[in-house]
């Protein structure tokens, strides 16, 4: 049965250390959520606050209309993928999958193939009676998966859980983990540094910074509309520079950065003027070829420093005036280094953002 | 060519000589008195083992016979064995607990609690014997094996303890967390994660600790006296009274059964396995 979750002002302290900020959100019974952040900015702390391992100094933390603060771990009936994996050391993989059945009182005629289901879809099938140590680091963390998913909960927590699959397991792994909470509905809570898995998994983005959140949405709001220049900065790459801001009529704005005098049409920027900074997608960045038109997009004179082919993109570092410039164009362009080069930038392209 | 060729040789070398290096030495540390040992005791009394002979003139077992007819000392290995036994399980069961508390839970003074315990093994063997002697009279269990062994466990929980302790806290607390959130309710965290990681150290604290107790002679002496009496007070009062060293050399040998008995126990117990799976690969 899913269960959605809220969290209300939790704030955790180590010492004089404030790993966790006043950190509330809710989270809708079926839904997966990502914790996106920087390493040490509080996300683990915060699962084991969910899972009941660590008490929070202030706030609480609601299972559906029922408060946990004082229900302890084994009876929240939450799931959690350790970042440290966590395996017994002197137990079988078999055995370790299957403990959390054990202590959930499954019955044990189910065990065999609950267990097995979850070594398929972790590809770990056959490794039934070896020891933890007798495993690759990768096929330690599937383990830990597969030891967690196993026993359905109303919520799973995923720490880090793929971190050390290759691309293509990872890939497969994440769809399994995706399909299976879906058509068990279980409220799932996933943290991980890498941004294109999240965006790639999540219903809802919850970006931390500091032991604090910076912004929560979709992923794709979060990506085409960042609150800020960290988050910006932190999911995808950006072209982010210092900019003065007038506000011309409604959401055109004009910009003066480093790239020139720019105009910028942006909804969501509620300051009239002021000192902020300008972010430009790389993806968003095309060449104008000589004779083109470039209509009412913006136009930034350069010269390209170095040209990267990557196969699915051609990634430009150029220079425009004293600033650099990244772009990710069309793969079938031929751009040499050291051509002057005109781009072309949609106004409803460009971004005003806080510091 | 010529220098991958010398270099085969010196691992050859290695591969053949270190392991011959160490049974010489082995033998000339351990075989030769043992081999001597068992000469002398072996010496018939009617021809003496003297200068220049490299062997005795003739063996018999007619010191092995006298002793083992006028010392009871099988008995001594029996009740050695018995209070050793008796030490260990106890010191077992009161340092278990205890070790759990110091090394798991944010005890306030956890710290001096844990120097506190090691108290006994620093104060001298002698002076703690006497004093605790005295107590023990008081109490009346002066001659006692109750009061042997409760001196011996006293002596023997704080390494029982010092082992146990480190072995707690090395025991990862993702680990213990990972139990309770599958739905491990306490006793189950102890019997499916602490207790096999620990067992490792229980094996060990349990053999220095039934060790410990059958070398134990300043304790037993003056708490057994006269009726407990284990493998070293008869061992000492047999060799203050009249050293001779065919005698002592049948007391020797008899007294090593135990240990040998010992050893292989160990050997059985302290397998790489639990050590493997203690440290695992985490
Ligand atoms: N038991 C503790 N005592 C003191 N400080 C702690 C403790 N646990 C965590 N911290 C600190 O709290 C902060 C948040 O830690 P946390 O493990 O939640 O980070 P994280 O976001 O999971 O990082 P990573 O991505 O590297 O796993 C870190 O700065 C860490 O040093
Ligand atoms: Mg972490």
């Amino acid at each position: 049965m899913a269960e959605g979750l809220s969290l209300k002002n939790i704030t955790k302290r180590f010492g004089n250390f404030t790993a966790l900020n006043h950190v509330s959100f809710d989270i809708k019974p079926g839904e997966f959520v990502t914790l996106l952040g920087p390493s040490g900015c509080g996300k683990t702390t915060l699962l084991r606050i969910i899972a009941g391992f660590l008490e929070p100094d202030e706030g609480e933390v609601w299972f559906g209309d029922q408060k946990m603060n004082d229900v302890p771990p084994h009876k929240r009936n939450t799931a959690m993928c350790f970042q440290s994996y966590a395996l017994f050391p002197h137990k079988t993989v078999y055995e370790n999958i299957r403990f959390g059945l054990r202590m959930r009182k499954v019955p044990a005629s189910q065990h065999r193939a609950l267990v097995e289901e979850a070594m398929a879809m972790v590809n770990l099938t056959g490794l039934e009676n070896r020891k933890p140590y007798e495993l690759s680091g990768g096929q330690q963390q599937r383990v830990a998966l597969a030891r967690s998913v196993v026993v359905r909960p109303n919520i799973l927590l995923f720490d880090e859980p793929l971190s050390n699959l290759d691309a293509k397991l990872r890939e497969k792994v994440r769809v399994e983990i995706r399909d299976l909470q879906r058509k068990l509905g279980i409220t799932a809570i996933y943290v991980t540094h890498d941004q294109s898995e999240a965006l790639a998994i999540s219903d809802t983005i919850i970006s931390m910074n500091q032991g604090a959140i910076i912004q929560k949405s979709d992923p794709r709001t979060i990506y085409d509309r960042p609150v800020s220049k960290f988050i910006a900065d932190f999911i995808g790459t950006a072209n982010l520079v210092p900019c003065t801001v007038t506000r011309q009529q409604g959401s055109l704005f004009q910009v003066q950065s480093p790239y020139g005098m720019l105009l910028a049409e942006d909804k969501d920027f509620p300051h009239d003027s002021g000192e902020y900074y300008l972010c430009i997608r790389p993806e968003d960045v095309r060449p104008v070829l000589d004779g083109e038109p470039a209509g009412e997009d913006n136009i930034l004179e350069g010269v390209v420093k170095n040209s990267i082919y990557m196969g699915n993109t051609l990634d430009l570092f150029a220079r425009v005036q004293t600033e650099p410039l990244r772009a990710s164009v069309w793969k079938d362009y031929h751009i040499e280094e050291g051509t002057r080069i005109r781009f072309a930038v949609p106004r409803s392209k460009i971004r005003i953002l806080e510091g | 060519m010529e220098k991958e060729f010398s270099a085969q040789l010196t691992r050859k070398l290695l591969r053949y000589l270190v392991p011959f290096a160490i049974i010489v030495i082995l033998i000339a540390w351990i075989g030769v008195p043992m081999a001597y040992c068992f000469l002398w005791s072996a010496v018939d009394p009617d021809y003496p083992w003297s200068y220049p002979d490299p062997l005795p003139q003739k063996l018999s077992l007619f010191h092995w016979r006298y002793i083992l007819e006028n010392t009871n000392i099988l008995g001594a290995v029996g009740s050695s064995f018995f209070i050793a036994g008796c030490t260990t399980i106890l010191s077992f069961l009161l340092a278990l607990p205890t070790s759990y508390a110091l090394g798991r839970r944010q005890l306030k003074g956890a710290g001096f609690f844990k120097t506190l315990m090691l108290l006994p093994l620093v104060l001298p063997g002698m002076a703690m014997a006497i004093f605790l002697g005295r107590m023990l009279m008081k109490m009346g269990l002066s001659g006692t094996y109750t009061g042997v062994i409760l001196a011996h466990t006293l002596m023997g929980v704080p390494y029982m303890m010092r082992i146990l302790v480190v072995s707690f806290e090395s025991v990862p607390q993702d680990l213990v967390d990972a139990a309770s959130n599958l739905g491990a309710t306490a006793f189950t965290r102890f019997a499916e994660v602490y207790f096999p990681m620990v067992l490792p150290g229980l094996v060990a604290g349990s053999i220095f600790t039934f060790i410990n107790s059958m070398e134990e002679f300043n304790l037993t002496f003056i708490i057994g006296l006269p009726t407990v009496k284990t493998i070293p007070t008869v061992l000492f009062s047999y060799l203050g009274e009249s050293f001779a060293r065919t005698r002592a050399s049948v007391v020797s040998l008899i007294l090593l059964i135990p240990n040998l008995t010992l050893l292989l126990i160990t050997e059985r117990f302290i397998k790489t396995e639990y050590m493997g799976a203690a440290l695992g690969k985490m």
